[in-house]
C-alpha cells in the first residue's frame, strides 16, 4: 500500500464536492505529435487519486513526461472508488489505448480488468500501490516506494548517526503502512526500538502528551522516528518541553516540518518522490511501446527513499512551492 | 358577600355539539366543591373553562362577584386560579425543592437562592402537613400521593386562591388516596377554594362541602353537604334511576 | 392559623418514615453523580502512579492535565447539553472547523490575510450560528438531536476538507504563527501561552504546599465530623482540648521531622509520630465538640459481620502467603512450570466450579418453574446439561488462557494486589455491618483492618524494587490505616447523627469544601512553581468548570436546564422558556468548541482537516462517566470534568509505565465501562439504602 498520509486523511470525506473537483480535472493536456511515431501514443494513467496534494505532484510528473516524450496522457482519478477505477481500466482497454499505468490500491477489484488489458496486448505498469501483486497480474514493472524500504532507510540513518535507542511513533493505530515503516526501521537500526501509537493528527494535544510520556519514560531514547510530518513536529515540541535533544526523523513533507529541518530540529525526512511515480510510469511504458525495453528485472522500481536534510531543504522547499516535490 | 368563584348557567358548544349546558355552582373560600361525573360527563371541558383554556359559549363566570373573561391560562393563573393536572408538571429526577420553585426561582438576576428555596419548600410543605424528610430527594422517588401533595403545596405557595385538582386520586391506592384527601382538606383550611374533580363519591363525600354532579354535559344537581347523604350521592353517581330501571328489567326476565 | 398547626402536629408525632434515613457525608458523596468518575480517575491515577516512575511528577502531571484541558472544556459543555436532554455530534468537528477557519482567514482570505481578531470574531459568530441552527432544527422539527447534529457533523467535515484544499491546496492548514500573522501575540497570551516559573524562584514552595495541604486535611476532617456527629451540650472532658492541641502539634512535628531527617529509621519514626498525633487529635476533637455516649453492646461478632471479618483477614493473609514462594522477577509463563499435575488439577477445579454454578442456577430455575406449576418442555433437561457443559468448558478455557498469558511475576502481582485489596475492603465492610449491631462490635473488625493495612503496607514496601511502592504507597497505606483507626475509636464513643440539622450540615459542607480547596490550592501552587510549562487552557478549563457548576446548581438557568432535560412539557407548563434554553445550550457547546479550536490552532500553528473528528464521542463518554444520564435531566459538570481526565491519564500513563501501547484501547474501554458501572451500582445501592 503506497498511499500518502495526506491522501489517507481525506479518504471517505466530502464525496460530492470531490467528485465535482475530480471530474473537472480529468482533462487531457495538449500534446505535440510523436516525432518518429507511426500514429499517436496514448497512455492512460488510472489512479485512486483524490486530487490532494500528493497526487497533484504525481500528475505533474506524468504530464512532464508526456510532454517531453510527445505522447498523449489520459489522467483518470477514481477518488478511492475501486469499482469506478476498474470501469475506467475496462473503458481504456475498449478504447485500445497504447499503455496503461494503474495504481493497485485494491488489487482484488482491479485484477480482472488489468489481466484483460494484458490479454489484449496493452502493456501495463503499476504505480504507487501494488508492489507485491504487479508480477502476478502480468504488469511490466511497478514504480513506487515500499514502506519497509523507507523504514530501512531511516533505520540506517539513525544507526549511522550513532543512536542507541529509537522511539517509533505511529499516528494511526492499525495502519499497515505505518507499521511497515516502523518495522523497516527496526530491521536496519539494530538497537533497541520502542513503538508507540498516538491519538493521531486529529488530536495534536493528546498526541504530543503521549509522545512526551514515551520520551520521559526512557531517558536513554536518543532517536525518534515519526512516521508522519505532524508527529515529527509534535516530537520536536515534546522534546523541547522535556529539555532533551534526540535525533528526529520523519516521512513525507509539510511546511512546518521543512522549517524544523531548516532549523536543525529535525534531522531528515523521507520523501517518497511521487513525481517520479508519474514520470517514470509514463517513461517506462513509452520505452516498452517504442523500443521493447523492460526495467526492473521483475522487481519493483523504488522511487525512494529520497532524503530531505538541512543540506537540500532550501531546494526542496522551492520545488514544493512549484508543485514537483 | 359573594362567593370566591361562581358559575352561572355556563354552557359550551363545539359547533353543534353541546359539551356543557346550564352549569351553575359556586366555590367559597375555605371550602371544597366536588365535581362528580362519569367518563364523558364534561368534566374536562369544565376544567378547561375554569382554567381559562376555553371561553364559555354562554353564562357567566364570576370571581369575587365580578364577571371575568380569560383569554389564556396565564390570565387565570394571574387571577389566582391554579390547576394541578394529573401529569403534575414535574421533572422526576429533580429534587423536591427544585421542582417546587421550577419556573419561579427565587433570587435576584439569574441567582437561585437555594438555601432559602430548600428551607421555604420544606416549611411550606410542613404547613400543609406534608413531612418530606429529605427535601433533596428526587420527586421520582416519592409515592404518587406525595407527588400530588408537592404539586398542591406548590400551587398554594404561589398564591393560588382557587385550586383545581383534576382527578388527583384516580391513579392511587386506598392509603395514598387518603393522604391526598387530607391535603385537600388542609388546603381548604388555609382559606383556599378547592375544586376537586373525581368520579369516586367515596373520595368526594368526606372532604367536600358542595357537590356538583355532571352527566352528559348537564347538571344532575348542585348540593350542599347538608342536602345530600353519601348513599344518595352514590346512587346518583352510579346511574341512580337508570340502575333501578335496569334492575327491574333484569328481574323480569 | 391554629388549624395549620393542628394539621402539622400529627405528622411530627407519627413514627419516622424508615425509608428516608439520614445520610452522612460519605453516603451523600456515594449517591452524587460524580462518584464513578472520581473513583475511576483516582484508581487509574493510582495505578499509573504506582507503576510509572515519573507519573506523579510535576512534568508528567502537567502533561496529562494539558491533554485533558481541551477535552475537559468540551465534556463540561456536552454535559450541560446532555443534562438538557440533547446530544451534539458536531461538537468534535467544530473544534477543527473553527481552527481551520481562523488559520485560513488570517493567512489568505480573499487573496491575502485578514486580521486575526476579525478571524476570531467571525469564527465565534459562525460557531454561534451553527449552534443556533442545531438548536432551532431540533426544536422546530422535533427530530432527535442525534440525527440533526449528525447532519451538521457531516456537513462541517466536508466543509473542512473542501475549504482547506481549495484555499490552501492541502488537507492541513499550517503556519498559523507569528511569521505570517502579525497581531497574534496578544491572542496567544490569552489563549495558548504558558506559565513557567522555576521552583527556585519561590523558596518557600514546599513549606507553603505542606502547610496548605495540612490545613486542608484538618478542615476536611473537621467538616466531615461536623456533618456526621451531634454537637454536645454538656461539658467536654478536660483531656479533650489537651489531646487535640498535643495531637496537632505532634502531627506538625512529625511532618517537619520527616522532611528534615534522612534515613529510613528516622523517617519512619517521624511518620509514626505524625500519624499517631493525627489520630489523637481527631479523636480528642470529636470528644471535645460532639456528644459522647460511651460504648454500647458487646464485643462479639455475629452473622455476616463475623463471616466477612474472617474471610477478609484470610484474604490478606493468603495474599501474603501465596506470594512468598514466588520470585518477584520470574518472567516464566505459568504454563511452562512443572509440576503439570497441579495445573491439570486447577483446570479441573475451575471446570467443576463453573459447571457446578451453572448447574445450580439452571437447575434451580427449572425446579422453580416446575414447582410454580409451569409446564416444562421435553428439552429442559438436555438444556440444563448443555448449559452446564458450556460453563465447565468456559471455566477450563479461562484457566488455560490465564495460565498461558500470565507470567509468575504477573500472577504474583495479581494475587498480592487483588487479594490484599479485596481483604481490606471486606474488613471495612465487616466493620460497617458490625456497626449496625453495636458500637463495641465494630471495634474488633476495625482494629483487625488497621493491623491488616499496616501489615500489607510493610509487605508491599519490602516487596518491590520500585521506589514508588517503597515510599509513596507505604505512606498512603499508613494514612489510610490512621484514618480507619481514628474512625473506629470515634465510632466506639460517639453516636452518629440520625437527622438532618441545617446549620451543622451547612457548616460541615463549607469546612470540607474549604479544606479541599486549600489542598487543591497547595497542589496548584506546587505545580505552578515546578519549572514546567503550564498552558493557559488548564486555567480556562478550571474556570469554565467552576462557572458551569455554579450556573447549574445556583442559578435559575441551571434549574431550567435540569427541567428541560427531565420533562420538557412540564417545564414549559410552569413557564420555563424550554426552546430558548435548548438553543442556548447548543450555542454554548458550539462557542466552547470554537474556543478550543482557536486555542488549538494558535498553540500548534496547524490544524488538519480531520481535526476533532471522532472526539464528540469522547466528550459524551466523559460526560456519561461523569454521571450524566443519556436520557437527560440528571448529571454533573464536575463529574464530566473529572471523567474527561480518565482518557488522558490512561494514554499518558501507558507509555510512562512502558506498557505496550497496542493495549491502550482495551484498557481504556474496560476502565470507562467500569466507571459507568460503578456509577450505576453505587447510585442504585445508595438509593435503596435511603
Amino acid at each position: 500500500m503506497k498511499t500518502s498520509r495526506l491522501a489517507l486523511a481525506s479518504v471517505a470525506t466530502a464525496a460530492v464536492a470531490l467528485a465535482a473537483v475530480s471530474t473537472a480535472s480529468a482533462t487531457t493536456p495538449p500534446t505535440t505529435p510523436a516525432s518518429g511515431g507511426s500514429g499517436k501514443i496514448t497512455i492512460a494513467m488510472v489512479t485512486h487519486s483524490d486530487d490532494g496534494i500528493f497526487w497533484s505532484v504525481v500528475k505533474k510528473g506524468a504530464e512532464a513526461a508526456a510532454k517531453n516524450l510527445g505522447v498523449d496522457l489520459k489522467w483518470e482519478a477514481s477518488n478511492n472508488d475501486s469499482a469506478k477505477q476498474a470501469q475506467m481500466v475496462e473503458a481504456d482497454v475498449a478504447a485500445k489505448v497504447s499503455g496503461i499505468a494503474v495504481s493497485l490500491a485494491d488489487p482484488a477489484a482491479l485484477s480482472g480488468p488489468v489481466k484483460a488489458a494484458v490479454a489484449a496486448g496493452i502493456p501495463v505498469v503499476t504505480l504507487n500501490s501494488g508492489s507485491d501483486k504487479f508480477k502476478e497480474l502480468g504488469a511490466i514493472t511497478h514504480v513506487g516506494q515500499d514502506e519497509k524500504v523507507a523504514g530501512n532507510g531511516a533505520g540506517e540513518k539513525f544507526k549511522a548517526a550513532g543512536a542507541k535507542k529509537l522511539l517509533c511513533i505511529m499516528q494511526e493505530q492499525g495502519n499497515v503502512g505505518l507499521q511497515a515503516r516502523c518495522d523497516g526501521a527496526k530491521e536496519t537500526f539494530g538497537g533497541d526500538v520502542t513503538m508507540i501509537n498516538t491519538s493521531g493528527d486529529a488530536d495534536q494535544t493528546t498526541s504530543q502528551s503521549e509522545i512526551k510520556a514515551a520520551m520521559q519514560a526512557d531517558s536513554s531514547i536518543d532517536a525518534v522516528f515519526a512516521t508522519g510530518p505532524v508527529g515529527a513536529v509534535l516530537a520536536v515540541k515534546a522534546a523541547e518541553e522535556l529539555g532533551v535533544k534526540p535525533m528526529i526523523g520523519s516521512v513525507d513533507l509539510s511546511d512546518e516540518l521543512l522549517a524544523d529541518i531548516a532549523d536543525g530540529k529535525v534531522a531528515f525526512t523521507i520523501d517518497q518522490q511521487q513525481y517520479l511515480q508519474g514520470y517514470l510510469s509514463v517513461l517506462f511504458l513509452y520505452l516498452y511501446i517504442t523500443n521493447g525495453n523492460t526495467v526492473g528485472g521483475g522487481l519493483p522500481v523504488y522511487t525512494g527513499p529520497g532524503f530531505v536534510t538541512k543540506d537540500n531543504v532550501a531546494q526542496v522547499k522551492a520545488l514544493v512551492a512549484s508543485g514537483t516535490r | 358577600m359573594s362567593a370566591l368563584l361562581e358559575l352561572e348557567n355556563i354552557s359550551k358548544y363545539f359547533g353543534n355539539v353541546t359539551a356543557l349546558e346550564g352549569i351553575s355552582t359556586q366555590v367559597e373560600a375555605g371550602s371544597v366543591t366536588c365535581v362528580l361525573g362519569d367518563n364523558g360527563a364534561g368534566k374536562s371541558t369544565f376544567i378547561k373553562i375554569l382554567s381559562g383554556l376555553h371561553a364559555p359559549s354562554g353564562g357567566e363566570y364570576r370571581i369575587d362577584g365580578v364577571p371575568v373573561h380569560f383569554a389564556s391560562p396565564r390570565d387565570a393563573r394571574a387571577a389566582g386560579i391554579a390547576t394541578v393536572y394529573q401529569d403534575l408538571a414535574m421533572a422526576p429526577l429533580m429534587s423536591v425543592w427544585r421542582n417546587f420553585f421550577l419556573g419561579s426561582e427565587p433570587g435576584r438576576g439569574g441567582w437561585f437562592d437555594t438555601n432559602w428555596a430548600k428551607a421555604t419548600a420544606k416549611a411550606e410543605m410542613a404547613k400543609m402537613g406534608i413531612d418530606v424528610r429529605d427535601i433533596d430527594q428526587p420527586v421520582g422517588t416519592l409515592s404518587g400521593g406525595e407527588r400530588q401533595s408537592v404539586a398542591i403545596a406548590r400551587a398554594v405557595y404561589f398564591g393560588a386562591r382557587v385550586l383545581i385538582l383534576d382527578e388527583p386520586t384516580s391513579a392511587l391506592g386506598v392509603r395514598q388516596s387518603g393522604v391526598v384527601l387530607k391535603y385537600i382538606r388542609a388546603a381548604a383550611e388555609r382559606g383556599l377554594g378547592v375544586i376537586f374533580i373525581t368520579h369516586n363519591p367515596h373520595h368526594a363525600y368526606p372532604v367536600g362541602d358542595r357537590f356538583l354532579l355532571l352527566k352528559r354535559g348537564r347538571s344532575l344537581g348542585d348540593y350542599a353537604k347538608s342536602e345530600i347523604s353519601i348513599d344518595e350521592l352514590t346512587r346518583l353517581m352510579a346511574g341512580g334511576a337508570e340502575l333501578e330501571a335496569l334492575q327491574h328489567e333484569l328481574q323480569r326476565r | 392559623m391554629s388549624t395549620t398547626e393542628a394539621a402539622a402536629a400529627p405528622a411530627d408525632s407519627e413514627p419516622r418514615d424508615e425509608r428516608i434515613a439520614f445520610r452522612g457525608p460519605m453516603q451523600r458523596l456515594l449517591i452524587s453523580p460524580e462518584i464513578g468518575a472520581i473513583v475511576g480517575a483516582t484508581l487509574v491515577w493510582a495505578l499509573f502512579w504506582a507503576t510509572g516512575q515519573q507519573f506523579g511528577e510535576a512534568s508528567a502531571t502537567l502533561s496529562w492535565l494539558d491533554a485533558a484541558a481541551p477535552f475537559g472544556i468540551m465534556s463540561v459543555a456536552v454535559a450541560l447539553l446532555m443534562i438538557g436532554g440533547e446530544f451534539d455530534l458536531s461538537s468534535g468537528v467544530i473544534v477543527g472547523s473553527t481552527g481551520i477557519f481562523v488559520g485560513i482567514f488570517a493567512q489568505r482570505f480573499m487573496g491575502n490575510g485578514g486580521p486575526l481578531w476579525m478571524a476570531i470574531v467571525l469564527a465565534f459568530l459562525a460557531a454561534a450560528c451553527i449552534g443556533w441552527i442545531n438548536g432551532w432544527l431540533v426544536n422546530r422539527t422535533g427530530l432527535p438531536s442525534f440525527i440533526v447534529t449528525l447532519a451538521t457533523f457531516f456537513v462541517l467535515r466536508g466543509v473542512n476538507l473542501v475549504f482547506s484544499k481549495r484555499l490552501m491546496n492541502k488537507v492541513i492548514v499550517e503556519n498559523i504563527n507569528g511569521e505570517t500573522i502579525k497581531d497574534i501575540a496578544g491572542f496567544q497570551w490569552w489563549l495558548s501561552d504558558k506559565w513557567n516559573y522555576k521552583a527556585a524562584s519561590f523558596g518557600w514552595r514546599n513549606q507553603v504546599f505542606f502547610g496548605l495541604v495540612l490545613a486542608g486535611a484538618v478542615l476536611l476532617v473537621a467538616g466531615l465530623l461536623e456533618q456526621s456527629l451531634k454537637r454536645r451540650t454538656d461539658r467536654p472532658p478536660a483531656w479533650a482540648p489537651v489531646g487535640t492541641v498535643v495531637g496537632l502539634a505532634a502531627t506538625v512535628l512529625g511532618i517537619v521531622l520527616a522532611h528534615t531527617t534522612d534515613g529510613v529509621g528516622a523517617n519512619l519514626l517521624a511518620g509514626l509520630v505524625g500519624l499517631l498525633g493525627a489520630v489523637v487529635a481527631t479523636v480528642s476533637w470529636a470528644a471535645w465538640r460532639y456528644e459522647t455516649h460511651g460504648p454500647t453492646g458487646t464485643f462479639s461478632l455475629t452473622g455476616r459481620a463475623l463471616l466477612l471479618t474472617i474471610v477478609g483477614a484470610a484474604c490478606v493473609l493468603l495474599a501474603w502467603l501465596v506470594t512468598r514462594p514466588l520470585k518477584l522477577d520470574d518472567r516464566r509463563q505459568l504454563l511452562s512450570i512443572p509440576p503439570h499435575a497441579i495445573k491439570v488439577l486447577i483446570g479441573a477445579v475451575a471446570a467443576v466450579v463453573a459447571g457446578g454454578l451453572a448447574l445450580r442456577y439452571a437447575l434451580g430455575k427449572l425446579l422453580r418453574a416446575r414447582s410454580g406449576g409451569q409446564t416444562v418442555g421435553a428439552l429442559a433437561v438436555p438444556r440444563v446439561a448443555v448449559i452446564t457443559a458450556i460453563a465447565a468448558g468456559l471455566g477450563l478455557t479461562t484457566v488455560i488462557v490465564f495460565l498461558q498469558m500470565a507470567t509468575v511475576q504477573g500472577f504474583r502481582a495479581i494475587v498480592l494486589i487483588g487479594l490484599g485489596v479485596l481483604g481490606i475492603v471486606l474488613l471495612l465492610v465487616a466493620k460497617g455491618a458490625a456497626r449496625k449491631t453495636s458500637t463495641r462490635a465494630q471495634l474488633l473488625p476495625g482494629l483487625i483492618a488497621v493491623v491488616a493495612i499496616v501489615g500489607y503496607a510493610v509487605v508491599l514496601r519490602a516487596d518491590s524494587h520500585a521506589v514508588r511502592f517503597r515510599a509513596g504507597l507505604f505512606t498512603v497505606l499508613l494514612l489510610i490505616a490512621a484514618a480507619v483507626l481514628a474512625n473506629t475509636i470515634i465510632e466506639l464513643h460517639q453516636v452518629k447523627r440520625v437527622a438532618f440539622e441545617t446549620r451543622p450540615d451547612r457548616v460541615g459542607r463549607g469546612l470540607a469544601s474549604l479544606g479541599v480547596f486549600l489542598a487543591g490550592g497547595g497542589l496548584a501552587l506546587r505545580l505552578l512553581f515546578s519549572g514546567q510549562n503550564i498552558y493557559r487552557w488548564i486555567v480556562w478549563w478550571l474556570v469554565i468548570t467552576a462557572v458551569a457548576a455554579f450556573v447549574l446548581s445556583r442559578t435559575k438557568w441551571g434549574n431550567w436546564i435540569f427541567a428541560v432535560g427531565g420533562n420538557k412539557e412540564a417545564a414549559r407548563a410552569v413557564g420555563v422558556p424550554a426552546d430558548q434554553v435548548k438553543v442556548g445550550l447548543f450555542v454554548m457547546v458550539s462557542l466552547l468548541g470554537c474556543l478550543v479550536g482557536v486555542m488549538t490552532a494558535l498553540r500548534f500553528g496547524s490544524v488538519t482537516a480531520a481535526a476533532g473528528v471522532g472526539k464528540e464521542f469522547e466528550y459524551i463518554i466523559g460526560a456519561v462517566v461523569g454521571g450524566c444520564l443519556m436520557t437527560g435531566g440528571y448529571g454533573s459538570v464536575i463529574g464530566a470534568s473529572v471523567g474527561a481526565m480518565i482518557a488522558p491519564i490512561t494514554l499518558n500513563g501507558i507509555p510512562l509505565s512502558k506498557w505496550n501501547s497496542d493495549n491502550r484501547f482495551i484498557f481504556l474501554g474496560v476502565v470507562l465501562l467500569a466507571a459507568v458501572l460503578v456509577n450505576q451500582k453505587i447510585r442504585k445501592k445508595a438509593q435503596e439504602a435511603r
